[in-house]
């Protein structure tokens, strides 16, 4: 089984990809390579891994931060 | 008061606009002129004293500011939004970037506006959203304000993050916000890919008159002059931070909500009567929520407002209007006669 999981260096990314038992391979999916402002590049992402599931753990955390920068928070 | 309406040449957001020019509020209509908006609506008041248009998009921050800067409104009322859940299904990218990002994208327009007006303590921004935010409700039961959010469509999934940015905008930054959520709204100006005015003007055309699945879906109908009266009343009166549920206490199955608007054809179109024989029964839609119905008692007993119409009355309101003014939905005939919300 193979997962296409968004977020790479987070917290909850990481941890996903180290605890991965045998028979699934996670390919984790980083901002650089899906810009979650721009639909279309986190569906090119996706399809290359030709994943059986999708796991998303990208998001925008820090609630002081989101609260001085929206914007990005939404993402 | 100096009301700013988002949405205003739309089909609730115009009822408000009448109703607030003629009870002698000064309103600036903010609308981005999309596909259901028509300033037709507006018309018996555009000439008012203290009336203005500005044609914008609520997600444009630019604009916003710099409307907000140069008319200084007393409250913002924001019906602006994408509407139709059919459409939802087939293209949700609209109703995310609308309901959403433009609610956003508002938020802090106003946020920014109040701050520099040193947060005047009367300001208000009055969010209006649906009761689809609550999801379906089986045979017995009713939506109350603390009803846990249960989204099931595109449509009413935006609606319910644009309601939880609005509370943590009251919350965070202490933006003075009201909320209501209402019922399916009818009556004039309705843009004819809803289901009362499809019906209506299909049995005037001897169409089909389409039934999604046998008709057994509940809604509450709520008269759209008495939202616009409700969302005034609120807007005046309404505690900051607080939501109103706003119904029509009209609770119908559409297959008997469609037969008396039938037979109020029937009555005044006999030679085309029983218009009936045109339902259709098609396929349902995706997700289709089986009951809406409002618990109004907050809104009645905090702000004591009640609907003033019965749904048979105004039914009959709403017939008698799309047979006086076929010029206004003559242009707009051919979207009421198009499927949508097939493509899931």
């Amino acid at each position: 089984m193979r997962i296409a999981l968004f977020g790479r260096t987070g917290q909850v990314a990481t941890e996903v990809q180290r605890r991965a038992p045998d028979g699934v391979t996670v390919r984790a999916i980083g901002r650089e390579e899906a810009d979650f402002t721009d639909p279309d590049s986190v569906q090119r992402a996706a399809q290359q891994v030709e994943a059986h599931a999708v796991v998303n753990a990208a998001a925008y955390t820090a609630v002081d931060r989101a609260e001085a920068e929206e914007r990005r928070q939404r993402y | 008061m100096k009301i700013l309406v988002t949405g205003g040449a739309g089909f609730i957001g115009s009822a408000v606009v009448r109703q607030a020019v003629r009870a002698g509020h000064e309103v600036v209509n903010l609308d981005a002129l999309t596909y259901a908006a028509n300033l037709a609506n507006v018309a018996q008041v555009s000439n008012a004293p203290g009336y203005a248009f500005e044609k914008a998009d609520i997600a444009d921050r630019q604009r916003i500011d710099e409307i907000l800067a140069r008319h200084r409104p007393d409250a913002i009322l924001h019906l602006a939004a994408e509407s139709h859940v059919d459409r939802s299904i087939d293209g949700p990218a609209a109703f995310v970037r609308t309901n959403i990002e433009g609610t956003y994208a508002l938020l802090e327009a106003a946020r920014a506006y109040w701050s520099a007006e040193k947060r005047p303590e009367r300001f208000r921004f009055h969010h209006v959203s649906t009761d689809e935010v609550y999801g379906s409700l089986g045979p017995s039961g009713m939506f109350t304000e603390d009803t846990p959010y249960d989204p099931r469509s595109p449509y009413s999934a935006t609606k319910a993050a644009s309601d939880h940015l609005v509370r943590a905008w009251h919350e965070t930054y202490g933006l003075p916000v009201l909320l209501s959520n209402c019922s399916n709204n009818y009556g004039p100006f309705h843009f004819p890919e809803k289901l009362i005015p499809v019906v209506i003007l299909n049995a005037l055309h001897g169409k089909p008159i389409p039934v999604y699945c046998a008709g057994e879906n509940v809604r509450d109908w709520l008269y759209v002059e008495d939202h616009a009266d409700a969302l005034l009343t609120v807007l005046e009166a309404g505690e900051v931070g607080r939501s109103y549920n706003i119904g029509g206490e009209n609770e119908a199955r559409n297959i008997d909500l469609i037969r008396t608007i039938c037979g109020l054809l029937d009555a005044r179109r006999p030679g085309a009567a029983p218009h009936d024989r045109l339902i259709e029964f098609v396929e349902d839609r995706p997700g289709h929520d089986m009951r809406y119905a409002i618990d109004p008692s907050r809104i009645r007993e905090e702000l004591g407002w009640r609907p003033s119409v019965t749904l048979e009355e105004g039914l009959a309101r709403t017939v008698d209007w799309y047979l006086e003014n076929e010029d206004w939905w003559r242009p707009l005939l051919d979207v009421a006669l198009e499927r949508r919300g097939t493509s899931a």
